[in-house]
Formats: C-alpha cells, structure tokens, sequence
C-alpha cells in the first residue's frame, strides 16, 4: 500500500513538474520583448523617413543619405541607408542588437534600404 | 503511518496541481500578451509598408510625368490641353515581413481652379514638396489604392485615397509669355511687310526685351523668323525653363510657338 502510494505520488510530480517546464511562460514573454522592439524599430523607421521624405532618399548623394543616417542614429538606435547596395561605412551592425528591422523603397532611380537596430545598452 | 502518508501524497497532489493551474494561468497571459505585442507589431509594419508605398508609387508617377515632360515640348497654343492629357500610373506588390502588398497609383493633369479647395493641402507629406496643389505649375490629380494583409491574414489594411501631387513647371509663366513673344514678333514683322531688311531689323529690336522678360521668369527665349510665300513672314519661339526641381531630380521643360503673318 506504501509503496503503491509513493509510486502514484512520484508520478503525478513528475507529470506535474513536466508540464510546468513544458507551459514555460519565458518563451512566450521573450516573443512579446521582441516584437514589442520590432515595433519600436518600426517607428523609427517611419519617423526617420518621414523627416528625410521619399525625394531625398531618391535624388540625393550617398554621403547626404549617410549623414542623415547618422544625425538620426543615437546610443540605442542604429541607422544604415543601403543606397544601390553600397551601405554607409561608419555605420556598422551592433553585434548583439536587440532587434533589427529593414525597409525597402523602390524609388525610381534606385533602390534604398533603411537598417535599423536597437542597440544594446 | 499509512493515514499520513496518504496525507502527504494528497497534500503533494494539492501543491503539484495548484502549480499547474498557476503555471498554465501565468503562461496563458503570456501568451495573449506575445500574442497581442505580435499584432500589434503586425499592425506597425503595415503602416509603415503603407506609408512607404503610397509614397514610393506616387514618386514613381511623378517620375513618368517628369519624363513625358523633359521629352515632348508643349506648344503654346495648346498648353490646356497638352497639361489635361498627362497621365501615369504605377503599380508594385511583393511581400515584406509577412506582410503581402499591392499598392497602385493612377494621376492625370488637373487644373488648380478643377480641384477642391480643401485638397490643396495633401497629407502625402513623405513626398513634399510634391504633394498638394500649387497655384500656376502642373498639378496632378491621383487615385492611390494599397491593400496589406498580414499576421496569417488576422490584420489587414486597405486604403483608396485621392490625393493631389504638383511639379512646380511654371504653366502659367509660360502661357504668359507664349501670348506676349508671339504677339510682340507678330506685331514687329507686321508693320513692313515685303521689306526683309525692315522685318528684320524690327525683329531684333523685339527680341532683348522678351528675352529679359523670359530670364525675368526663369525661362531661357530663343525666336527666329523667315520669310513665307506672298509677302507673309513666319516667326517661331522656343521657352525653356531650365533645371526645374523634379521628384527624381532637375528637367528643362520646353514649350514652342509659332505663327504666321498675314
């Protein structure tokens, strides 16, 4: 009777203890950080277009779309401008960022590609 | 002794299942929070993709109306008509972060006076200073239409808006100026008729005063004439507007005019 006892208590912790590590909320709390910071990136993105406009992204040169990047970019926010594949050199992927997005504008004359990523602090 | 452990095994079972519940509660939340925060991050890619592509189709009809003008001169007497019959369209669709887009625009020419007073400010504002109406330049009237779907299809957007673009070509400038060059030369080689040394002399005394007229309006004026059958003489102008600021960079715009004594 003791035995049988032990042996269904120890069963029913062990399938209780399984499925507290299997219903691990982490998981589920990590997504919604990282789509939160998607989101985030998101507006950046916006508002970083939103103050250049399209027609300056279309017409103007790589070093005016760098510097714009740059005036833009600050201790947690990353910018780079991808302007007919050729990227801005000073500015380089963080190597653990937080979240990274990406847009791609087909403008007329050229393809552009905003970068962003929020840095780890 | 057997009492007891019975006691602690249904103590434990208490405790295990309590843990569970708490367990599955707490990850429950969780996931209608990730599940929340990812549609919520679904939503900001679409209008972010939205605006982006309003603006990006939109440059991309300004761009072939910038075209169409750089290559094919207007004529002065049919400026009107040469304006109302611009028309571009652009279309563009793909997929973007698991976003599936389409996005369309079509413009054709409109007078300032043809449009709405309350659309002569545009919220296309990633496109200024293209968007909105300005008094005496081409001005565009454009059906813009972008449909997004995404988050397996849970969240959707879909806009048909009508907006108003501009590129700042100066149309009434150069109606101005086509009316008063081709009056001012008609008016010259009209007063000696059959006399090709006072036709031309007249002629060249008109010419610098259009010219500095023209430049007055940032247009570049060159003229000639010749002399036609039966005493009558044909003179002809050409009006460039150099260097205009176009969406995809600067054009010249040419418009030409020409006429006939009698």
């Amino acid at each position: 009777m003791q035995f049988i006892d032990i042996a269904v208590a120890s069963g029913y912790a062990a399938v209780c203890l399984s499925l507290i590590v299997l219903m691990s909320p982490v998981a589920p709390r990590e997504a919604a950080v990282e789509a939160g910071a998607q989101s985030s990136l998101d507006s950046a993105i916006s508002a970083y277009v939103d103050h250049v406009g399209l027609p300056f992204l279309a017409t103007s040169s790589e070093a005016a779309i760098c510097s714009s990047a740059t005036e833009a970019s600050n201790a947690t926010l990353a910018f780079d401008v991808v302007v007919q594949g050729e990227g801005c050199g000073s500015a380089v992927a963080p190597p653990l960022p937080l979240a990274s997005s990406s847009l791609t504008l087909d403008l007329p004359s050229r393809t552009v590609v905003i970068e962003a990523w929020l840095v780890r602090q | 002794m057997a009492r007891k452990a019975v006691a602690a095994t249904l103590a434990s079972v208490v405790l295990f299942t309590a843990l569970v519940v708490a367990d599955a509660t707490v990850m429950s939340a969780q996931d209608n929070l990730a599940s929340s925060a990812q549609t919520s991050h679904v939503e900001s890619r679409e209008l972010l993709l939205e605006r982006s592509l309003a603006g990006s189709v939109s440059l991309q009809v300004l761009a072939q109306v910038q075209g169409y003008l750089s290559s094919n001169p207007a004529e002065c007497d049919g400026l009107p008509q040469y304006l109302a019959s611009i028309t571009a369209s652009s279309s563009v669709s793909g997929e973007d972060s698991g976003v599936a887009y389409s996005a369309n625009a079509t413009a054709s020419g409109a007078t300032a006076a043809s449009l709405p007073p309350t659309i002569q400010r545009d919220n296309l504002t990633i496109i200024a200073p293209f968007a909105g109406v300005v008094s005496g330049t081409l001005n565009l009237r454009e059906a813009l239409r972008v449909k997004e779907v995404g988050g397996g299809g849970s969240v959707s957007l879909e806009k048909r808006e009508t907006h108003t673009l501009n590129l700042p070509i100066k149309v009434d400038s150069a109606s101005s100026l086509c009316a008063s060059a081709l009056g001012a030369l008609a008016s010259a080689l009209s007063r000696s008729p059959c006399n090709a040394t006072l036709e031309q002399a007249a002629f060249y005394a008109a010419l610098p005063g259009l010219v500095e007229e023209a430049s007055a309006q940032g247009f570049a004026l060159t003229a000639g004439w010749g002399l036609s059958a039966a005493c009558s003489a044909s003179y002809w102008v050409t009006l460039v507007e150099p260097g205009v600021v176009g969406a995809t960079g600067s054009f010249d715009w040419t418009v030409r005019g020409s006429g006939t004594t009698a």
